[in-house]
């Protein structure tokens, strides 16, 4: 039986989106059942949301919604690439929310208010709070919007994946599968 | 009052349940028997069902939103009952409704009360089978966002009551004439089912009167201001010109405790008021002080450059100083003055507010890395981490007793949590809001939106500071958009007050010199009145757990007060004061009629006069209208109290023919009514945008005059034997103390210094202070 995920890796590889997606739910659907393929039907794979991301593992848990991250996995603002921290609340360098401008939010008292965690969205959020060992292993890169984009993979070893269905190898090493997507916007037109 | 009545309707809502195709089934089926005893066992079969079903609903629901309690949950349940009660009143349509029968073949396979008390567990549900009214759903809601199994229970006996009444009324007649008659009616004529259901939409408003009358006020009072500090009966909080100190006299068992006036307000010279163990401690500038809040006497003075918090207990002063480089914690020793630093950070990282019970201080450690919050023993030394996260920001703790409470932000949602100190799992979220951050759709333009991330929306208020005492917690609420103020909530956690001690007992000694005017002291575990002398001195006359609302005999030999298990009279010379017979331990406000020999006082909201033994028991006011406050004319042939009517309180005066005038006419509230000597004038207390002010006006009505102006509320005026002044309860020195006006204008001053709260001022007939 050919593994299900390089499979369908060789197929996104040569293919626009959409038209993978139809193709995939096929293949899927001739490769022997099992829960993957289950949730893999043609009329439901299309839970991909986000330009560049072309299976179906969900997003990473992440403090503004959209999974995007800096180099270092540490969560921005999807929309302008803010630093968040876990609230989700823009912040300064040093970690203390700040409005709209860039000035730092302040309590009734007219002191900055305090900071809140800012940890990395895959190697520390998504791990504590799926109590999972997670890993940033491989990666791939996409153009999206005129931009290269890379897709990261959240990888760990559970069966699982967010979607609480079967997890797939996706770009995960040494035995990993990936558990939720991020993506890391370069500046690289394309 | 709301436990009743949500069972009432949930009572109503499980009669309309007879309508349904399953009810008339199951009248049918038990009726069929032939057996009265089977018939008997099953309808009793069916009862249990019923109820057991019905509570599982309703508790179960209750459950599970105390699980996931949501704050504005009384404004949601209001909202949801006077929905549902307009649409039970015009007949809307029952959406949702569950199309689902109880099966039929169990009646064939298994003995009739099986059979039946499984159907009545399927009818008890509510939604697994038809309710043809939609009180049930409206009623699940408020059973699930109230989430108190306390009332959930009682939803589940009423609703699974209701749904038995008919069974068992119906199923014994069901094959006699008499019975078929009434199942046809039901059947044949829809304005039974309409009227009930008109019936449960009643009932329906009802709790959302209920609701509103107690819920809503119990669970969210906003105040303005910031930075709460709460212990029993008493919470301070910050406002722009000052901090400010409420007294609950009511939770605090004063003297007015009945009275309509609530809580008293009493400002503080300065910022940052924190309450703890009976101290207060603000800040002016740089210095500190220290006071014990029974008689505010000092016990410190510090100047402490640089510190923007305090907290305070029995035994330490905690602040904290805040400087360019970082944080810093410090507790000083209340007693030898010695520093100890509990808690230093360097800058991003900050420190938060402190709280301090007896030796134990709680704060938050805020960093980009994680989130603490940290207890100190301070007698010890040691430290322990109490919560941590390293997703979540934990901030502004509170501790009080064995419990903590602190503000939980996530990118989701804003979460005030309370729990056991070093219990974490046993945490309960007692408000919940959205983030204050605007999350994205979890999806680009033109992609699937089939994400599970979550999108709650955005709370412009920030969940900020936080106190705790037994029965309530209260939270900072601080919009960082918008033009709303910040503003302190309270959340009722339902908690009883503290038991007093010393039982029934009252002590009463004789004063040295004849006394001019008594008035009351109330400190947490006793009550005790005082007796200021002609010259100025004050002396302890009588004690017990509960002493209130002294009143003089017309001839000055006695006094009436309203005792631990009711009213009581003594003649203040040593002996053991009488109780009049038949008291109730709630009767209040004794006011000695000028003939003598009867008294007129107050119980359950009703103005009653009774003899000294016991006799000629009457009410005197409808009970349909809450009054109190009573207070002879002097010439005995009228009678003036405080009544509210249309939710306003007013001055109210009744003749011996029982003919009742309103006095005052104002949209304010007005309360505790004194006569002048002459009779001619009453004194009374108002309620101004300012505070509470004494007034003055003729007894008929007409324009009254206000004699006393200044910070802080002025309450419970008491007219001078000699007509010149007006004793009255002040808190503008930061305590409830009694003060004394000139009638005709003039200054205002203290007149008394016992510790405690001080109020009811009463003075003795035919004297006068100097």
């Amino acid at each position: 039986m050919p593994d299900r995920g390089h499979l369908l890796e060789t197929v996104a590889g040569s293919t626009s989106r959409r038209g993978f997606l139809a193709r995939a739910g096929r293949l899927l659907a001739l490769a022997a059942g099992g829960a993957a393929a289950a949730s893999l039907r043609p009329e439901e794979a299309d839970a991909f949301h986000f330009c560049g991301h072309i299976y179906t593992t969900d997003s990473c848990p992440h403090p503004t919604g959209l999974p995007r991250v800096d180099a270092h996995g540490f969560a921005l603002r999807a929309r302008d690439g803010a630093p968040v921290d876990n609230l989700g609340r823009p912040v300064d360098q040093q970690g203390f929310p700040v409005d709209g401008s860039g000035r730092r939010l302040r309590d009734p008292e007219g002191r900055p208010l305090p900071p809140a965690p800012r940890t990395r969205v895959c190697r520390e959020q998504v791990s504590e709070r799926y109590d999972l060992r997670t890993y940033v292993d491989g990666s791939w890169y996409r153009c999206c919007g005129g931009r290269v984009r890379k897709i990261v993979d959240c990888c760990s070893y559970s069966p699982t994946r967010i979607n609480g269905d079967a997890s797939l190898p996706g770009y995960c090493y040494r035995g990993r599968h990936v558990f939720c997507v991020l993506y890391y916007d370069t500046k690289v037109p394309c | 009052m709301l436990t009743i009545v949500l069972g009432a309707a949930a009572f109503v809502a499980g009669l309309a349940g007879a309508w349904s195709p399953c009810g008339f089934s199951v009248v049918e089926t038990i009726g069929a028997c032939r057996l009265p005893m089977l018939r008997a066992a099953s309808c009793v079969a069916f009862t249990a069902g019923a109820l057991a079903g019905a509570i599982a609903t309703f508790a179960g629901l209750s459950a599970l939103g105390g699980v996931v309690a949501v704050g504005p949950a009384v404004a949601a349940a209001v909202a949801v009952s006077l929905l549902a009660a307009a649409a039970e009143a015009c007949g809307v349509r029952i959406v949702p409704q569950v199309r689902r029968q109880v099966p039929e073949s169990w009646r064939r396979r298994l003995p009739l009360p099986a059979a039946a008390g499984a159907y009545g567990v399927l009818l008890g549900l509510g939604f697994v089978t038809f309710v043809l009214t939609l009180a049930f759903w409206a009623l699940a809601v408020v059973a699930l966002v109230l989430g108190q199994v306390r009332l959930g229970l009682a939803l589940g006996v009423g609703f699974g009551l209701g749904r038995a009444v008919p069974i068992l009324f119906l199923a014994p007649l069901a094959s006699q004439a008499r019975g078929r008659e009434l199942l046809d009616a039901m059947a044949m004529r829809p304005l039974m089912l309409r009227g009930l259901r008109a019936l449960a939409g009643a009932g329906l408003a009802a709790c959302a009167g209920a609701l509103l009358a107690g819920g809503a006020s119990a669970a969210f009072t906003p105040i303005e201001g910031t930075d709460p500090s709460a212990e029993f009966g008493v919470l301070a909080w910050d406002r722009p010109g000052g901090s400010i100190l409420r007294y609950s006299i009511g939770a605090l068992g004063g003297a007015a405790a009945a009275h309509h006036t609530g809580p008293l307000h009493a400002p503080l010279p300065g910022r940052n008021a924190a309450v703890g163990d009976g101290l207060v401690a603000w800040r002016v500038g740089t210095v500190v002080r220290v006071v014990d809040r029974r008689g505010f006497t000092p016990l410190l003075e510090a100047s402490l450059p640089g510190a923007d918090e305090l907290a305070v207990s029995t035994r330490w002063l905690v602040y904290r100083v805040t400087a360019t480089g970082g944080d810093r914690l410090v507790a000083r020793s209340l007693f030898t003055g010695r520093e100890q630093t509990i808690g230093s950070v360097e800058a991003p990282t900050r420190l938060g507010r402190p709280s301090v019970r007896v030796d134990l201080a709680v704060f938050h450690i805020a960093s980009t890395r994680a989130s603490r919050i940290v207890a100190v023993d301070l007698a010890r030394g040691t430290r322990r981490v109490l919560r941590s996260s390293r997703t979540d920001q934990l901030t502004n703790p509170s501790v009080d007793g064995g419990n903590l409470v602190y503000v939980r932000a996530s990118a989701t949602a804003q979460k005030l949590v309370r729990g056991p100190l070093y219990r974490p799992s046993g945490d309960r979220v007692l408000l919940r809001a959205p983030p204050t951050a605007r999350r994205d759709s979890g999806y680009e333009p033109g992609y699937s939106h089939h994400t599970r991330t979550e999108r709650p929306g955005r709370s412009n208020a920030l969940f900020w500071t936080t106190a705790l005492a037994p029965g309530s917690a209260y939270l900072t609420l601080y919009p960082l958009r918008g033009s709303g103020s910040v503003h302190v909530v309270s959340v009722s956690l339902g908690a009883k007050r503290p038991p007093r001690p010393g039982g029934k007992q009252i002590s009463v000694s004789a004063p040295s010199v004849p006394p001019v005017l008594l008035y009351t002291g109330s400190n947490p575990s006793l009550d005790v009145l005082f007796a200021l002398g002609a010259g100025g001195t004050e002396e302890v006359v009588a004690s017990a757990s509960r002493l209130e609302d002294p009143a003089w005999s017309p001839d000055g030999t006695r006094v009436a007060f309203a005792g631990p298990d009711g009213l009581y009279v003594s003649a203040l010379d040593g002996t053991a004061p009488v109780r009049i017979p038949r008291g109730r331990s709630a009767d209040a406000d004794p006011s000695w009629s000028p003939a003598g020999g009867t008294i007129a006082f107050v119980r359950s909201g009703s103005i009653y006069s009774v003899g000294e033994n016991g006799s000629g028991l009457r009410r005197l006011t409808s009970p349909a209208v809450r009054s109190q406050e009573p207070a002879w004319s002097p010439d005995g042939a009228r009678l003036a109290y405080a009544s509210r009517r249309r939710g306003n309180w007013d001055i109210y005066v009744v003749d011996a023919a029982g003919r009742e005038r309103r006095i005052t006419r104002t949209q304010a509230a007005e309360g505790y009514p004194s006569w002048s000597p002459d009779g001619t004038r009453l004194a009374f207390d108002r309620r101004t945008k300012n505070g509470w002010r004494i007034f003055v006006g003729p007894w008929g009505g007409g324009s009254a005059t206000r004699l006393t102006s200044g910070p802080g509320d002025d309450i419970h005026p008491a007219w001078s034997p000699d007509g010149a002044h007006i004793a009255f309860t002040a808190t503008r020195d930061g305590r409830p103390r009694i003060w004394r006006v000139p009638v005709a204008g003039g200054r205002a001053g203290a007149i008394a210094r016992a510790p405690g709260i001080e109020d009811a001022a009463a003075w003795r007939p035919a004297s006068g202070l100097r």
